[in-house]
């Protein structure tokens, strides 16, 4: 980040890899967590609300964005340089466009369920976010104290997968009843 | 008048049980391995 002045200038302090993000609480953030099979066979409605990821000191924000399938995002660059937003999917298809310093806001959409999409800066190597897709409203990425809820799940048998950038993916079979309220933890033990 | 008042009720017992019906589940990740550099 330091051959990059005006990326430097934007932290007081150094700026770590958000490869591995351990939570004070022995948790991890940036986790994506998701329902990975089991609903039934429905369209699910997609929210109009965009969702965004922004460019901000040279680091993406969020580091981990999920999003429904043709849900809109919104891209920005709040920095005063240039950006190029390369998200390189293998079922979606790929683009890569520049963002001039503090420039327009584009919105993206990804048509097709994909877990996950990495993005990289073809301009500042170091930074990285990651782009999960999914056909329906069931999923959460973990943030500052590690934890996840899913909400509105329909009754049933489902297995949920959490997904770490480093760490991989944890599966896990649940079953749960009509206004069940179930607690599910995973561990990762590297 | 009374007719109005069952209707809002039929439809705010529907809007609880649609509510109702769906299971939550929370939970959180946890990491015990080497502390990640």
């Amino acid at each position: 980040m330091s051959a990059t002045p005006a990326c430097q200038r934007a932290h007081s302090t150094p700026q770590k890899s958000e490869t591995a993000v351990l939570n004070s609480n022995g948790t991890l953030r940036y986790t994506f967590v998701w329902i990975k099979s089991g609903l039934p066979n429905k369209q699910w409605p997609v929210p109009t609300a965009h969702a965004a990821i922004d460019q901000k000191g040279c680091m993406y924000a969020p580091h981990v964005l999920a999003v429904m399938t043709n849900q809109p995002i919104d891209i920005r660059n709040d920095d005063p340089t240039n950006h190029n937003i390369h998200p390189q999917p293998k079922i979606n298809q790929e683009w890569n466009e520049s963002q001039p310093p503090k420039g327009d806001t584009k919105t993206k959409s990804f048509p097709r369920e994909e877990v996950m999409i990495p993005v990289k800066c073809n301009v500042h190597p170091w930074m990285r976010a990651y782009i999960a897709v999914v056909h329906h409203p069931f999923f959460a990425v973990t943030g500052e104290d590690g934890t996840f809820t899913i909400k509105d799940l329909p009754a049933g048998t489902y297995t949920l997968e959490a997904w770490h950038e480093t760490y991989g993916p944890l599966d896990q079979q649940i079953t749960v009843g009509a206004s069940d309220s179930k607690t599910i933890d995973f561990t990762y033990k590297k | 008048m009374t007719r109005l008042w069952i209707s809002c009720g039929a439809v705010a017992a529907l809007l609880l049980a649609t509510v109702s019906d769906a299971a939550t589940v929370t939970g959180k990740v946890v990491f015990s391995g080497a502390k990640p550099v």
